[in-house]
């Protein structure tokens, strides 16, 4: 407190300092509205700006923005889906972290009708996720071909909201024009209108090459203990990891509820729709079921196995016999998943390598399952599971 | 619509200040009070049909009730007290039943009325408190209340009383959240000869008030709840949390709470004041508080005030009817005239956010509190101590008793259950560091903590600051407890405007992700 009292002094006599013309603007009470409100025009000019350009494309109108071709930062994945719907990209990429990896050169190598490639993967996406992106590129008048990856988010955690908080870009209403203003958008815009390209120097991925969330991350080989976890989490539980009963799809409505239903229209715009399985090893069902206890990944009824098999049956049995959809098991080819080797943990692949190999599965139809082929599927992947040593 | 919402804030607010003061120029003020309902209406329409019409419906029985209460002369006493009676039982019951009845049949019954499972229609506890207190000043035919329906004869005269009635109970600014504020507070200011009249001062006030609002509300409490929320949400699904953020929850709620509320209370007196209207000031530095007596004469005052005017008052007086009737002396009188009427003054101040168990155990305990403190404190031990110690001493140790407790009740208004409550204490208890398996919260930013800690104990509140122009009403009188090297005095000066824009600065940046006031859900 004296300290504090020193310093006001202190103050006291630096203002008694200043020369009496100074002091005498400083006082002035005729100044004090201008003042603020210079502050409030130019916050009032940032909306203004951001609202007229509009960068990421959510109103009709603004500035025709482009996708730029340099690989973005996670974090800004979310806000892109409109502007892929608008800027002639003609297939797209959806998914969680697992499907972020597939760049758009391998994505034009495998599939090379396609002009402009773009994969909208967002990092931990949930189901409102999936809905919002997908109607975003239900607008698109150039679309031809999307790719959904099923994720195990589709099966609602209560501990997690059902969206991502960057999904509020999409939120406008009458009362709510610019839901995406805030100061990155002000200098976003500015960089808008001049170059007309959706990009900002600050969304530059740290390496090129691989997503954000892979930066500090290293592959499973390389670290011994994190092998011998999963290799305990595999041996305590090989027993009884796949035992548990299915659930019955009623109990997991987020693909059926927010999925489906685009999907369907695009396909019957004729839009090429292919699902797949997220691309998880073999290690996931024992290593999320021992290692990550109920609540962290899932909670409610049934186990890893039980729930992922189910959301992904529910997926099958749904698009089942539906002209322009189809199915893709990609997590059957047991020279990925199986090959714990090539990944950084137990969901996520770190082995560049495997991307255009699951991407040429989904363009040949090489692991296409349909509905009458499922308890196949699902005996392979119990036994391999059963069977599987990290 | 949030007041921290860009396009409330660039949109809104100032077209509809220009708008009001332009049209009170040229076409008078009373067109001015129906633009002013329109700009209410804007305000209210994002809520949805449902509480719009629920806000209608009351708006416009009370307006008939109060115009039979005080303007219809043929009708006789008893007549008007069961009109008076009908209308303040018809507001509660709206209450009840769109915010009570179907946690209560979901609690008794296991099952809910579906078109009643929806959100509690925005604002309805405050502007039924609102109302209903209007309705008992109509009844007693209070002068102002009075005067507030004068020329109200013939079709313009009842539309002209309409339009000033629902600009009382529907002005935005105290729409959402309050502050509760008497007709006879409210009336005055509309029927001055300047109303709607363009004034400087009101304008310096009313933006200085905004942006402290807007700096207390984005930049501390959302700041703070970046870390609170996740401890409580991973408390909620039963996970462990460490000692370090279940402090920090502990600590993060108690001043994300003032800082969100008095962020609110303070946006609202400031626009109200951009149209020229005072309203009552509804926080005066509450965690500075020396006791729960003196808490609830600092938090939430206008709310505070009409509990104890409606409820304490007239239950107090009945035991002490009783206890006088029976001739009960000592802790039977009291227990009828004071503590009984205490326990109930709260527990309906807790059910009043909501029925909760949780909102139960608060007022219980507060009402405890309140008990113990009154008897200590009437206690021949505390007047010895009284005359033994200073003021100073007294204030700080009595600050430093008072700080615990509230931040341990806070919590459990905060909590979802006591379940999630008794986690919270058993997170306080565990090892420093993280026990396995633990909530993944990073975000324990203990410098906000303390830059919050600081303003609340050092720095002088915005009435405090500003008490040379009157900000707001006064409703009571509390003694200033800030350290005197931090009395500053706010001057409409260049100086203090340069303070303003630093803030106004931190608010652009924060700006980016409204969140709803967390008193908005009750």
């Amino acid at each position: 407190m004296a300290n504090a009292q020193r310093w006001l002094e202190r103050l006291k006599e630096i203002e008694k300092a200043i020369p009496p013309s100074v002091r005498r603007v400083f006082n002035n009470p005729k100044l004090y509205l201008p003042a603020v409100a210079v502050a409030y025009i130019l916050g009032l000019s940032s909306y203004l700006l951001v609202f007229f350009v509009d960068p990421y494309n959510l109103r009709y109108g603004g500035v025709n923005v482009k996708l730029s071709d340099e690989p973005y930062a996670d974090r800004v994945m979310p806000r892109l889906a409109a502007t892929a719907a608008k800027d002639g990209t003609d297939l797209v990429v959806i998914g969680g972290s697992t499907s972020m990896p597939f760049s758009t050169q391998m994505l034009r190598n495998e599939f090379s009708e396609s002009k402009k490639p773009f994969n909208l993967s967002v990092l931990g996406i949930r189901e409102a996720d999936i809905e919002i992106i997908l109607k975003e590129i239900e607008k698109s008048k150039t679309i031809k071909h999307v790719i959904v990856f099923i994720e195990y988010t589709l099966l609602s955690n209560p501990r997690w909201s059902n969206r991502t908080q960057e999904m509020q870009y999409y939120d406008a209403s009458w009362h709510n024009l610019v839901p995406e203003f805030n100061l990155e958008a002000v200098k976003l815009s500015a960089t808008v209108a001049r170059t007309g390209t959706l990009y900002h120097p600050s969304w530059r991925r740290k390496n090129p090459e691989r997503p954000d969330y892979m930066l500090t991350s290293s592959p499973l080989s390389t670290r011994p203990e994190a092998m011998l976890k999963l290799g305990n989490a595999a041996n305590i539980s090989r027993a009884w990891v796949t035992g548990n009963q299915l659930i019955d799809c009623e109990k997991i409505p987020a693909f059926r509820e927010r999925i489906l239903p685009s999907i369907l229209r695009m396909a019957a715009r004729g839009i090429k729709v292919d699902l797949a399985f997220a691309p998880y090893s073999l290690a996931v069902y024992s290593d999320w079921t021992v290692n990550f206890p109920d609540g962290y990944f899932f909670s409610g009824e049934g186990a890893v196995f039980a729930k992922l098999m189910s959301l992904r049956r529910c997926a099958t049995l749904a698009v089942d016999g539906i002209t322009n959809i189809k199915v893709h098991a990609i997590d059957s080819d047991f020279t990925i998943t199986k090959e714990i080797n090539r990944y950084m943990d137990s969901s996520h692949i770190y082995d560049l390598s495997a991307f255009p190999v699951l991407l040429s599965h989904i363009r040949i139809g090489g692991t296409i399952i349909k509905a009458n082929e499922w308890e196949y599927y699902e005996k392979r992947m119990r036994n391999a599971i059963k069977k599987f040593k990290p | 619509m949030l007041f921290v919402e860009p396009f409330f804030l660039f949109v809104i607010l100032p077209t509809s200040a220009v708008a009001f003061y332009l049209t009170s120029y040229f076409l008078g003020v009373r067109i001015a009070s129906i633009q002013l309902i329109f700009v209410s209406v804007t305000f209210y329409a994002p809520y949805g049909i449902v509480p719009f019409s629920i806000l209608i419906s009351s708006l416009l029985f009370n307006a008939v009730c109060g115009f039979l209460l005080i303007e219809n002369n043929a009708i006789t006493e008893p007549k008007r007290r069961t009109i008076f009676v009908f209308a303040i039982l018809s507001n509660f019951i709206l209450l009840f039943i769109f915010k009570y009845l179907n946690e209560i049949n979901k609690l008794t019954l296991g099952w809910s009325i579906p078109w009643l499972d929806l959100s509690i229609p925005a604002g309805i506890s405050f502007y039924t408190f609102h109302q209903a207190v209007f309705i008992y000043d109509a009844y007693n035919r209070q002068p102002e209340t009075v005067g507030f329906f004068k020329n109200s004869a013939g079709l313009i005269g009842r539309l002209e009383v309409m339009v000033r009635y629902s600009n009382f109970v529907a002005f935005f600014p105290q729409l959402i959240i309050g502050p509760i504020t008497y007709l006879r507070e409210y009336a005055p200011q509309v029927f001055r000869q300047d109303f709607g009249k363009f004034k400087t001062v009101d304008c310096q006030i009313g933006v200085t008030l905004i942006i402290v609002g807007l700096f207390k509300k984005l930049c501390i409490a959302d700041s703070l709840a970046l870390a609170v929320d996740p401890v409580y949400a991973a408390l909620q699904v039963g996970t462990k949390v460490s000692s370090a953020q279940a402090i920090y929850a502990l600590l993060g709620y108690y001043f994300q709470l003032y800082f969100d509320f008095s962020g609110y209370s303070d946006i609202a007196l400031g626009i109200a004041r951009l149209f020229g209207i005072r309203l009552p000031i509804n926080f005066d530095s509450p965690l500075r508080a020396t006791g729960i007596g003196d808490f609830y004469r600092r938090w939430h005052i206008t709310l505070t005030r009409v509990i104890a005017l409606f409820l304490f008052t007239p239950i107090a007086f009945w035991g002490a009817r009783v206890a006088a009737g029976k001739e009960y002396k000592g802790w039977r009188y009291r227990a009828l005239a004071s503590w009984l009427p205490l326990l109930v003054n709260f527990q309906v101040i807790a059910i009043w956010h909501a029925a909760k168990a949780t909102f139960m155990m608060f007022g219980l305990l507060h009402g405890i509190w309140y008990i113990l403190e009154a008897e200590i404190k009437a206690s021949r031990a505390f007047k010895t101590f009284k005359s033994r110690t200073t003021d100073r001493f007294r204030t700080a140790a009595g600050m430093a008793v008072t700080a615990v407790p509230l931040m341990l009740t806070f919590a459990i208004f905060r909590s979802d259950s006591l379940e999630v409550f008794w986690r919270l204490l058993d997170g306080l208890a565990s090892p420093l560091t993280p026990r396995a398996p633990t909530a993944p919260i990073k975000m324990l930013n203990w410098q906000v903590l303390c830059f919050a800690a600081a303003i609340v104990f050092l720095m002088p509140n915005a009435y405090e600051l500003m008490r040379r122009y009157r900000p707001g009403i006064v409703t009571f009188t509390n003694k200033s407890m800030t350290p005197s090297p931090f009395c500053m005095v706010w001057r409409p000066t260049l100086i203090w405007a340069l303070g303003l824009i630093i803030l106004c600065c931190f608010i652009f940046v924060r700006l980016n992700r409204p969140t709803p006031f967390l008193y908005a859900g009750f």
